[in-house]
């Protein structure tokens, strides 16, 4: 008897086909051209298409399983080194690390001492053989720190048991130490005291002692946008601070910054650090707030240089926004501009990415080629 | 006389329980004798082995059951029986409430060292003949309850030979016993024979369970009430309420401080066993943590067969009692009652103790109990990590300062990675499963630091009755021992700050056998 259930979802499926293929649509899809064919100007289909059958690269969008949820734009020169890395070569990471500026030095460590959390083989030949490049001991040090939170998992505290806890806390005390040494190296440097917000966010430090580290940190690099990040989540609800401190740095850092330093970023970041997992017509997305941050972010994306490291990051927290305030046709020009990574706010705290940049995408591009044919 | 009815009742479904059991096997032996006198006679389908061994098959559980039903159940001879003479208070004490109660009073008493108490009577045919009667009293109750506690106890347990059905009650709690006995053993096996017997069994058991059951549980209530009347209504409850703190307590107390003696060749003087529970019962701090369980109320799944109520049910009943009765009395324990109470504890704590094995055990006073015994626990607990890494360097690393020696030599992730592992850290890979490893292998030296703090005078055990025995360190060696713990299992492993705690002493951790360097 249970056996005749199973014909219900064939039975649905063998309906659909059917209804599909005799409105013509099937027929359609299977004379689209391969995947791999060249990606040269994307015409819009000429009709509506159904979401369920919506292609990416036929509006000059990457497919899904090829986004990358690792950066949040394009990085050749890191993508290389990391892959030299892997084969045990450490030398155009020490290049890339040497020819980058604080704000990509800080993102292009992270993703190199990521990558010497699983495998450390290489950093170890590097060290031994350049004991004293300062790009070393900072990939050293941060890689602890990536160590540590691998070793703790991403799960909140109390889905976190005794064995991670004591694994965290007995890697992240060895932090500080590497962290001086390679402050020792290159003084001037910033990361190291970024490193140090992680030791403080795991170590739960308190606030004046972090407001001493961040002392520290400005006097290296007033405007540094990662390092605002970093911090931002030291005064979040979740780890050291509430909405109101979170707030209260996002906003004094947005406000006082130059135009094009990207830094009104962080007002937008803090509401959705507030407004994770709500429903995109949560009245937090649609307050006037919400809206003059969206607008502010904006403008200083207009007035940034184009080579500024955290540009696609920016772009990618204004795909959202616009997204959720149902601004499509502004949402889709941020998106043209990223799409393809996906390693940014607000995807990466979701558990799968692409399963929460893609319907947000395909919703932006249909509503957009809708209202081009209907102008047309 | 409801009660005496469904007892007579049940002794009834008892008795054809018996009948039927000897009846079944009388039958299965007819027909196994018949068949082999006819053999001749015998179908393809009944063949003449299919058929004995079938009932051989049902034969079986039945006659376990029957063992088991007629098996007595009691506490035997356990404890020490204490004469009118040598504690005349406590029989006073006993006679009194049976005069109250209206029982015959008991031949003897005996001092046990559980957290119990009871009466029982060896009946005879079935329980229709009145027997011996004795008494059962845990020397923890004398400890832990006051005198009008412990004589809600005593009524309670008085009270249930105080009408009729007593008598049977030993022999309808034992069938309650053997009915299951035999339930659980036609439980299993499948043939036809086997399906038909636990059909029928199954129902006459659940005949009786149900039947006894109500028995069981109307004679608690009406215990209980004999109690609160004799001993007051709030001593009553309150002594309910007490005896899972005690037994809580007790278990705690053997636990945390005798066991571990035991382990380590130790006992504290017979007159102290029960001293000790006193002590633990004393402190504030004990008290809170043992309220707190007490509020949790154990109870959890209730068992269908169990023949109490839930103790929830027993107090709910209790406070509907019109008048309150014997009021509260102040805190002395009930031991008071016993004369020469250290001799006659020291007794019963004797009969606790395998006296053969307790002969080999040193007696000693609790603070050398506690040390003998953190020693022993710290050195069997290290003793793991010692066998992994002469395993894992393939020669012996008997004691601490050779496996220092081993991890200087560059053994450490060998040994790390051979010790038992998570299961998150079996999944991981590369560093992060390094790590697990060497985090694994600090908690398993970690026993070993101590037990060389302790032997150089850095760390010293002492005893608590507040919060359990426990290392005490000598000024800032626990954040030293911790550091240097982290040092030997550091990126670069460095055993040179624990070397230095231990040799801080004047005493310098020896040195292994030289082991063969790895280079890793």
């Amino acid at each position: 008897m249970s056996a005749l259930y199973l014909l219900i979802p064939v039975a649905v499926a063998a309906l659909w086909f059917v209804v599909r293929y005799r409105d013509g649509s099937l027929r359609r899809a299977w004379k689209r051209p391969a995947p791999d064919a060249p990606r040269q100007a994307p015409p819009a289909p000429a009709a509506e298409e159904p979401v369920w059958e919506f292609r990416p690269e036929n509006y000059g969008l990457v497919p899904d399983d090829q986004v990358n949820t690792d950066l949040a734009g394009p990085d050749p020169h890191l993508v290389d080194a990391l892959r030299a890395a892997s084969s045990g070569d450490w030398r155009p990471a020490s290049a890339l690390l040497a020819g980058s500026d604080p704000e990509w030095r800080w993102i292009r460590l992270v993703s190199l001492a990521k990558a010497a959390a699983e495998d450390d083989s290489w950093l170890r030949t590097w060290r031994g053989t350049r004991p004293d490049d300062p790009g070393a001991a900072l990939v050293a040090a941060q890689s602890l720190i990536e160590l540590a939170w691998k070793l703790r998992g991403a799960k909140q505290a109390e889905h976190t048991d005794q064995e991670q806890f004591e694994n965290f806390h007995r890697v992240l005390a060895q932090a500080p130490s590497a962290l001086a040494e390679a402050a020792r190296i290159a003084p001037a440097e910033p990361a190291p005291y970024l490193g140090m917000m992680s030791v403080a966010l795991g170590e739960g430090w308190p606030h004046e002692r972090m407001a001493a580290l961040w002392g520290e940190v400005v006097a290296r690099a007033p405007e540094h946008v990662g390092a605002h990040v970093v911090a931002l989540q030291y005064w979040c609800a979740k780890w050291r601070g509430s909405h109101a401190l979170m707030y209260e740095f996002a906003e004094a850092a947005a406000a006082q910054a130059q135009p094009g330093s990207l830094l009104p970023m962080l007002r937008l970041a803090a509401i959705y650090e507030e407004l994770i997992g709500q429903r995109s017509d949560h009245p937090g997305y649609h307050s006037p707030a919400t809206t003059a941050a969206i607008d502010a972010l904006l403008v200083d994306v207009r007035a940034c240089p184009p080579e500024h490291a955290w540009l696609p990051a920016a772009r990618h927290l204004l795909v959202w926004f616009l997204w959720a305030q149902r601004r499509l046709p502004e949402a889709a020009e941020q998106l043209r501009l990223v799409d393809g990574y996906i390693g940014a706010l607000p995807w990466k705290y979701h558990s799968n990415p692409v399963k929460l940049y893609s319907p947000v995408r395909t919703h932006i591009t249909l509503h957009v080629a809708r209202m081009a044919r209907e102008s047309a | 006389m409801r009660i005496s009815g469904r007892a007579l009742r049940a002794f009834g479904i008892l008795a054809g329980f018996y009948a039927g059991t000897v009846g079944t096997l009388v039958a299965l032996a007819a027909i196994d004798v018949l068949l082999v006198l006819h053999s001749s006679s015998s179908s393809p389908v009944f063949t003449e082995s299919k058929v004995i061994g079938g009932s051989v098959l049902v034969a079986v559980p039945l006659v376990r059951g029957l063992v088991l039903t007629r098996r007595r159940h009691g506490a035997g001879s356990a404890g020490v029986s204490v004469s009118r003479q040598e504690q005349p208070a406590l029989w006073g004490r006993v006679l009194e409430l049976c005069d109250r109660v209206g029982v015959r009073p008991p031949a003897e008493i005996r001092l046990v060292s559980d957290v119990n108490a009871g009466v029982d009577e060896v009946a005879h045919l079935m329980g229709l003949i009145p027997g011996r009667r004795r008494m059962y009293l845990g020397v923890p109750l004398l400890v832990g309850l006051t005198a009008a506690q412990l004589d809600a106890v005593l009524a309670h347990e008085l009270g249930h030979y105080s009408n009729r059905d007593a008598r049977l009650t030993p022999t309808i709690v034992r069938g309650r016993i053997g009915v299951l006995a035999v339930l659980r053993s036609v439980g299993d096996g499948n043939t036809f024979a086997q399906q038909v017997t636990r059909t029928f069994f199954t129902w006459y058991a659940e005949l009786y369970l149900r039947t006894s059951q109500s028995i069981s549980r109307h004679q608690e209530f009406a215990a209980d009430d004999m109690a609160a009347r004799i001993a007051g209504r709030d001593n009553t409850i309150a002594a309910l309420r007490e005896i899972p703190v005690l037994d809580f307590a007790f278990d705690l107390y053997l636990h945390q401080y005798v066991s571990p003696g035991w382990e380590a060749g130790v006992l504290p003087p017979p007159e102290e066993f029960f001293a000790g529970l006193r002590a633990l019962l004393a402190e504030p701090d004990r008290r809170a943590a043992l309220e707190s369980v007490r509020e949790r109320s154990p109870e959890g799944e209730p068992d269908p067969y169990d023949s109490h109520p839930p103790l929830t049910e027993r107090i709910a009943a209790l406070r509907l009692l019109p008048e309150a009765g014997r009021a509260p009395e102040g805190g002395e324990p009930a031991l008071a009652l016993l004369r020469d109470a250290g001799r006659v504890c020291a007794r019963v704590a004797a009969t606790a103790l395998d006296p053969k094995a307790a002969a080999s055990k040193r007696v000693v006073g609790w603070d050398e109990l506690a040390r003998a015994a953190g020693r022993r626990m710290l050195s069997d607990a290290g003793a793991p990590v010692l066998r992994t890494a002469s395993a894992a360097v393939g020669a012996p690393v008997p004691d601490l300062p050779a496996l220092l020696a081993a991890i200087d030599a560059g053994w450490l992730d060998i040994i790390a990675g051979a010790l038992p592992k998570s299961s998150r850290a079996q999944q991981a890979t590369g560093r992060i499963a390094r790590e697990f490893a060497r985090t694994a292998l600090r908690d398993a030296i970690t026993p070993l630091a101590l037990l060389a703090m302790v032997d150089a005078g850095l760390a010293g055990w002492t005893n608590s009755w507040a919060r359990g025995p426990h290392l005490r360190y000598a000024a800032g060696r626990a954040d030293a021992l911790d550091e240097a713990l982290d040092a030997l299992v550091a990126g670069i492993p460095d055993t040179r700050p624990l070397r230095r705690l231990l040799s801080a002493s004047g005493r310098p951790p020896g040195h292994a056998p030289s082991l063969v360097p790895t280079g890793t």
